[in-house]
């Protein structure tokens, strides 16, 4: 059996997870600490890539990334095709699935007390320093709680990813792909057995992790 | 005069839309305690923020030592000032190892450290707790930590968020005067913000009524608890009997004014034919039965009522006697029980002529203000 989709899948979403804890915990922060104006707009922003059809999203993102998209084309110029790549799949992974990071950090952020913080900071502690050694110490559950869904979202994104990335075998074609590609061609052990990859990647991250750091989702 | 330790000039805070508050100009001098009292929610909180460089203005300016400071860059400046909050926030660490934190943050050698560490236990009385968990401490204890922890790193400039606020009774009577001999023998420049008047009387130098984010009044201590300036800051510094009354004549020093009725003697001026308000403190009013004659002096004023209420509570009884108007009077429990104090009693206050205080001008004789509030002569301070 061909196992190159699930090193592919298990390779876009970790990549996909690096990108979304590195791009949501600053907007996670933003979001929990500032008012500014267009923060409503943002708000609302980070949760439509969770309520909008995949095939939508994949369509307008491929207008973004496709060769005659403008990212495309300035891509194009530097010698980097993205669309129909696994790059495309990490890219779609990220925008199916960073909503779960922002959201959850978010709250993690919004539950320390803020007076802890202030008090760091009258202690004479940097802006930065108060971050690394009180608020992230205080949220990292609900951060890490926030990038173990995120993973497990990207692992399973199908629609965005057959949009941008395509279904090409031995190149682009995900987990997810792999399975609706066997079962379309009735080889249903070979889809049985990537399932159940696929259900037991998720539980044992799920639940071991929920075992070892006591998260809550 | 020297140049202030902070200044804040213009100073708002919006949370949208609506002013929490509305700070044209505050100056604190070096070495004075300014304490910010007021009800809650008045903004006392947000304003020791932006004294503290926590939070910037929505718009205004505030300077440290005589420069502009932006709170979004301002890590200079809030090492040289420390705060101590309602909750004491210690790390869970020893009592030694907490004190240590604010040093340790600003590269304070370890050798050093441990020197100033020791002196500031040991002028806070928790000497024997060093070695101690923070978590083990009992809440004064832990509020003594904090305020070592602040005190440590010699701030140029203190400020207290409520700090006697979370603690019982006797924790806290007990380390009020610790904390007076400390700001006054280091001449600490300090802004305390409570919402007890006894702390701002026992630990002030001059007083800021904050009353729905504005300043109501900002003056010595003593002028602020004997002269309000507006019955809300009368009410809030604990003058209980307001009433109206017209100024009949002068005569002398004194000053007469019919309120109900009944002609009270004032110590304050009044041009005859004004209309006025009157403040005076219930702790300012005793009682003696009717048939007991206390000697007439011209310098106080008899009252005889009826006794309408009478509220027990530690560690005096606050009673309202009915004398044409509700004059409001705290005696000790052990009086009240000696006078046989009962609702429906006949009573006899007695205040002097200079307990009663003019609260601004009221009605339309259209007195000067500046006239009648200059009147003041602070007793028994």
């Amino acid at each position: 059996m061909d196992l190159f989709p699930v090193w592919l899948s298990l390779r876009v979403a970790l990549t996909a997870t690096a990108l979304t804890l590195l791009i949501g915990i600053p907007v996670a922060l933003l979001l929990a600490r500032r008012r500014f104006p267009g923060r409503n707009v943002l708000e609302a922003a980070v949760v439509l890539p969770l309520v909008l059809p995949p095939t939508v999203l994949g369509y307008y993102l491929l207008l973004v990334i496709g060769n005659r998209g403008p990212v495309g084309r300035a891509l194009a110029a530097l010698g980097v095709e993205l669309a129909f790549t696994w790059g495309a799949a990490v890219l779609a992974a990220c925008v199916g699935s960073i909503a779960l990071v922002i959201k959850s950090a978010q709250a993690g952020f919004e539950s320390v007390d803020r007076q802890l913080e202030q008090a760091a900071r009258t202690l004479g502690r940097s802006e930065w320093s108060v971050f690394w050694s009180v608020t992230l110490p205080l949220a990292w559950r609900s951060v890490l709680a926030g990038g173990v869904l995120a993973f497990c979202r990207a692992l399973g994104e199908f629609g965005i990813t057959l949009m941008v990335a395509g279904n090409i075998p031995g190149r682009t074609q995900t987990l997810p792909l792999a399975i609706y590609d066997r079962v379309q061609a009735a080889q249903m052990d070979e889809a049985n057995a990537l399932a159940l990859i696929a259900v037991a990647a998720v539980v044992v991250l799920l639940f071991g992790l929920s075992r070892l750091a006591r998260l809550r989702y | 005069m020297a140049l202030p330790v902070l200044a804040l000039a213009n100073v708002r805070v919006g949370y949208g839309g609506a002013d929490v508050l509305d700070v044209p100009s505050l100056e604190i001098a070096e070495g004075e305690v300014l304490a910010v009292i007021g009800p809650n929610g008045s903004g006392k909180s947000t304003l020791l923020r932006v004294a503290g460089l926590l939070e910037r203005p929505t718009t205004g300016r505030v300077s440290f030592g005589g420069c502009l400071v932006d709170a979004t860059h301002a890590l200079a400046e809030r090492r040289r000032m420390a705060m101590v909050f309602q909750q004491p926030l210690l790390a869970d660490m020893t009592v030694a190892e907490n004190v240590g934190l604010g040093l340790a943050f600003r590269g304070v050698g370890a050798d050093p450290s441990e020197a100033r560490v020791s002196r500031w236990l040991e002028r806070l009385n928790i000497a024997p707790l060093r070695d101690r968990r923070a978590r083990t401490l009992s809440g004064g204890e832990a509020q003594r930590v904090a305020l070592a922890r602040a005190l440590v790193v010699e701030p140029d400039l203190l400020l207290l968020d409520e700090p006697f606020a979370g603690l019982d009774a006797p924790s806290r009577e007990a380390l009020l005067p610790d904390l007076a001999a400390i700001l006054r023998g280091d001449r600490l420049t300090t802004i305390l913000v409570s919402h007890d008047r006894a702390e701002a009387q026992a630990l002030a130098d001059r007083v800021a009524v904050l009353i729905r984010g504005r300043i109501s009044q900002l003056d010595e201590t003593a002028r602020v608890f004997y002269a309000p300036v507006s019955e809300e800051v009368a009410r809030f510094v604990g003058v209980e009997t307001i009433v109206t009354g017209r100024v009949l004549a002068r005569d002398g020093g004194v000053t007469v004014v019919e309120v109900a009725g009944r002609k009270l003697e004032i110590a304050a001026r009044g041009r005859p034919g004004d209309l006025v308000r009157l403040g005076i403190r219930p702790e300012d009013v005793t009682l003696t039965l009717p048939t007991e004659h206390a000697p007439l002096s011209s310098a106080r004023n008899h009252l005889t009522g009826t006794i309408r209420h009478l509220v027990p509570s530690a560690p005096a009884t606050r009673v309202v006697v009915d004398v044409g108007f509700p004059l409001v009077a705290t005696v000790t429990a052990r009086s009240a029980a000696d006078l046989g104090l009962a609702e429906g009693l006949p009573i006899t206050a007695v205040f002097k002529a200079s307990a009663a205080h003019l609260i601004g001008p009221a009605g339309s004789a259209g007195g000067s203000p500046a006239g009648l509030l200059d009147t003041m002569t602070a007793p028994e301070l």
